[in-house]
């Protein structure tokens, strides 16, 4: 494994560790966390014994298979019968919380978690930190950022920036479209080297650049690098950001509220380099709960190896993810991971999982479907019915190419229709299932 | 009113005060928003002539909703903002150990000060300083219901919370027959609301609602007087408040005029008399609370 790189490359030394080294004290922080969590921690304590688990000392990798796994209605039940926030998961160490985030509600219910100084100054910013340092965000480079103040990442990549001494720049509201103007005109008033936005952001950002009748070049002429949260970019999509805005990467970024993790790409672009020394991530078979390996997609499962938070163990994110096996050519030794979206959006067939970042790299290489907005919808007789929103409806030469080609890659029948689509938008883009199998 | 020296060299420096148009009546240096924004067109200059170069600045910042001009901050900047919206939690009676909930963006100064990990740069937030914990929800109105789940579950001690979101807020409370024991703090952007309406919302929510004087272009917040309706007691080490009468034409009743805010605090972003708003009086001497220093009488707007 390569190590031979430029210091500056890396945010830390800790990112070219031994992977043997990343795993044994993996195991060592585990072997701390499941006995903290089965004495001081009464979510875990009584969920496990309900569970019939009994932890077993020292935890390797056969010990913590037995570990029960933690799913978003069992934290969503423990918010409800507690009548708190407060839900016996905050393994804060005698420190005094620093302050209360929430997850983003993908059951309609938001849950809670605390986090402290020695948690937001610690692992959690070392990890944003590398992740921003990897997406070149450097001192002295203004960044725009407009992160929300109730997202535990938001939080981290606040400290992360200070950490590195990046200058941020924030505009004013949120990212929804009630704001497009105001970070329009940040980017150009401002010019920004970096932005930090997500990918709904970006198709908002355009489409106004198109209202006002403003090149996005010009526009975005200061801006060289994007990093990019919210979705899996396709190809197509990747090429078309960074042709438009003319910039000289664009970086996917991705994480979740509830396990409060993220991870950035690399300069490889092979998926999302997971600080392992702060978080491990197994791939598990939603079917049957095994532990999958490299190469093999499953929702990943997010066990935090640090303390001074709500601590999250063997948490089911219902993320469809997998392991990216081999070595990176970063040299970086932590574990690069792929998101694919949300389990719920996606059709689980018994030999393999189909997500909406499937269908989407297949309608982005046709002109007349390119980032268009879309349903799914999964049959058992008739196969996957692909609804793609819109104006223009692609006549039947390019709409039997496009079917052809989708289910050539997806390796099942698919029909695309034209029509009108619920929501636009990545995540909005719920699939709608009769039967899932 | 007698300006500090620092200020008066710092005022020199920056475009702002050297680009304003003749205004024979209005004492030096007074501005309004339409002014920033005039000389950030004609100089092509984001911060409205406001900033002082001599402070390189840890953040950018937009200084309001709908006005496109930033603040250029320090960190020693933020630390000070972050002393004053602290004293003035400390007025509303929030102590340490207690929760504290902000319905607003996480730009919006009652926001960005709260909290050391809302910004960067930021040292030590209000809450940071009081040992308060803090939860923020985004300030959308179609996120009421959110409000509502954080009321519910984390229980806040007060509830800080633009006005333009009390109505979503009370929608929701009574879609979900739920009431409040939190103490509502209501701030808007150099619009106060009228003490009818302020006690329309505490009779709506059965709770002690109370209001805070905020205006984001001169980063100015004061906390209201314990005794005396429609009066706020700025701190006095961070502002200097006065009453302009824009248009000597106009007249307005008594010593009644446009509040006027130099913000003492920031030194990377000079402001001196900004033109507010917000009609009122300001008076000296002590105030029934016990309070001595100026305090800012709004008129009110019912």
């Amino acid at each position: 494994m390569s190590t031979k790189r430029e210091p500056s490359e890396y945010f830390d030394e800790g990112e070219t560790v031994l992977p043997q080294t990343l795993v044994d004290k993996r195991w060592q922080a585990i072997d701390i966390l499941v006995e903290h969590a089965s004495g001081q921690l009464p979510f875990y304590r009584d969920f496990w014994e309900a569970s019939g688990f009994a932890p077993r000392r020292p935890m390797d990798a056969a010990a913590f298979q037995n570990v029960p796994i933690t799913r978003k209605h069992d934290l969503v039940h423990a918010v409800i019968d507690a009548r708190s926030m407060m839900i016996g998961t905050e393994a804060l160490l005698g420190r005094a919380p620093s302050n209360v985030v929430m997850t983003s509600g993908t059951m309609g219910f938001n849950s809670f978690a605390i986090v402290s100084d020695y948690d937001l100054d610690g692992a959690s910013m070392l990890a944003q930190a590398r992740e921003l340092w990897m997406i070149k965000v450097r001192a002295g480079m203004r960044v725009l950022s407009l992160s929300p103040a109730w997202h535990a990442l938001g939080l981290q990549e606040s400290r992360a920036i200070t950490r590195i001494g990046a200058v941020p720049v924030l505009p004013w509201g949120t990212l929804t479209p009630r704001f497009v103007g105001d970070i329009l005109n940040a980017v150009t008033l401002l010019k920004p080297e970096h932005l930090l936005i997500t990918a709904r952001a970006v198709r908002m950002l355009l489409a106004e650049c198109d209202r006002l009748r403003l090149d996005p070049r010009s526009a975005f002429a200061s801006v060289r690098y994007l990093g990019c949260a919210g979705e899996a970019l396709s190809p197509t999509f990747r090429a078309h950001i960074i042709r438009r805005l003319g910039l000289d990467d664009v970086f996917e970024r991705g994480g979740s509220s509830d396990g409060m993790f993220g991870g950035g790409e690399c300069h490889a672009h092979r998926g999302h380099h997971i600080s392992a020394d702060v978080h491990y991530i197994e791939i598990v078979d939603p079917r049957t709960g095994a532990t999958l390996g490299a190469g093999q997609r499953g929702t990943a499962v997010v066990t935090n190896l640090t303390l001074g938070k709500s601590v999250y163990i063997r948490f089911d994110t219902e993320d469809v993810a997998e392991v990216i096996s081999g070595d990176c050519p970063c040299g970086r030794n932590h574990p690069v991971v792929e998101f694919y979206g949300r389990l719920a959006d996606s059709v689980v067939l018994p030999d393999r999982i189909i997500t909406p970042a499937d269908v989407r790299g297949v309608l982005d290489e046709f002109e007349s479907t390119q980032f268009r907005p879309f349903s799914m919808a999964w049959n058992k007789a008739d196969g996957l019915l692909v609804r793609v929103g819109g104006v223009s409806e692609a006549g039947p030469a390019e709409r039997s190419k496009l079917e052809a080609a989708c289910s050539a890659r997806l390796s099942i029948p698919v029909s695309v229709l034209a029509g009108e689509v619920e929501h636009a938008g990545w995540k909005e883009e719920r699939i709608k299932r009769n039967t899932v199998r | 009113m007698n300006l500090p020296n620092w200020l008066i060299a710092a005022g020199r420096r920056v475009p702002l005060y050297q680009s304003l148009p003749e205004r024979l009546s209005w004492p030096s240096y007074s501005h309004t928003a339409e002014d920033l924004e005039a000389v950030a067109a004609a100089r092509d200059d984001p911060f409205g002539g406001r900033h002082d170069i001599e402070y390189p600045p840890d953040v950018l910042i937009q200084a309001a909703r709908g006005l496109s001009i930033y603040w250029a901050l320090t960190a020693s900047d933020l630390r000070a903002l972050s002393t004053i919206l602290a004293g003035a939690w400390t007025s509303l009676g929030i102590a340490a150990g207690q929760r504290v909930a902000l319905y607003d963006y996480a730009t919006s100064p009652m926001v960005v000060y709260a909290s050391r990990a809302y910004v960067p740069h930021l040292d030590a937030g209000a809450a940071d300083m009081l040992g308060c914990l803090p939860i923020c929800n985004d300030g959308l109105p179609d996120l009421a219901d959110r409000c509502v789940h954080i009321l519910e579950y984390v229980q806040p001690s007060f509830l800080f919370i633009d006005s333009e979101l009390m109505d979503p807020l009370s929608r929701a409370l009574e879609r979900k027959g739920l009431r409040t024991d939190s103490r509502v703090v209501v701030t808007s952007d150099e619009a106060p609301a009228g003490l009818a309406q302020i006690r329309e919302w505490s009779a709506l929510l059965k709770t002690d609602v109370q209001q805070m004087l905020r205006a984001d272009a001169p980063l100015f917040f004061a906390p209201p007087c314990a005794i005396e309706p429609m009066t706020f007691h700025p701190d006095e080490g961070a502002y200097c408040v006065e009453v302009l009468n824009p248009d000597v034409s106009n007249a307005l009743p008594d010593d009644t005029g446009l509040i006027t805010v130099t913000n003492l605090a920031m030194r990377s972003s000079i402001v001196i008399r900004y033109v507010t708003n917000v009609a009122g009086i300001v008076r000296e001497g002590p105030c029934r609370c016990g309070r001595t220093g100026r305090r800012v009488i709004v008129i009110d707007v019912d």
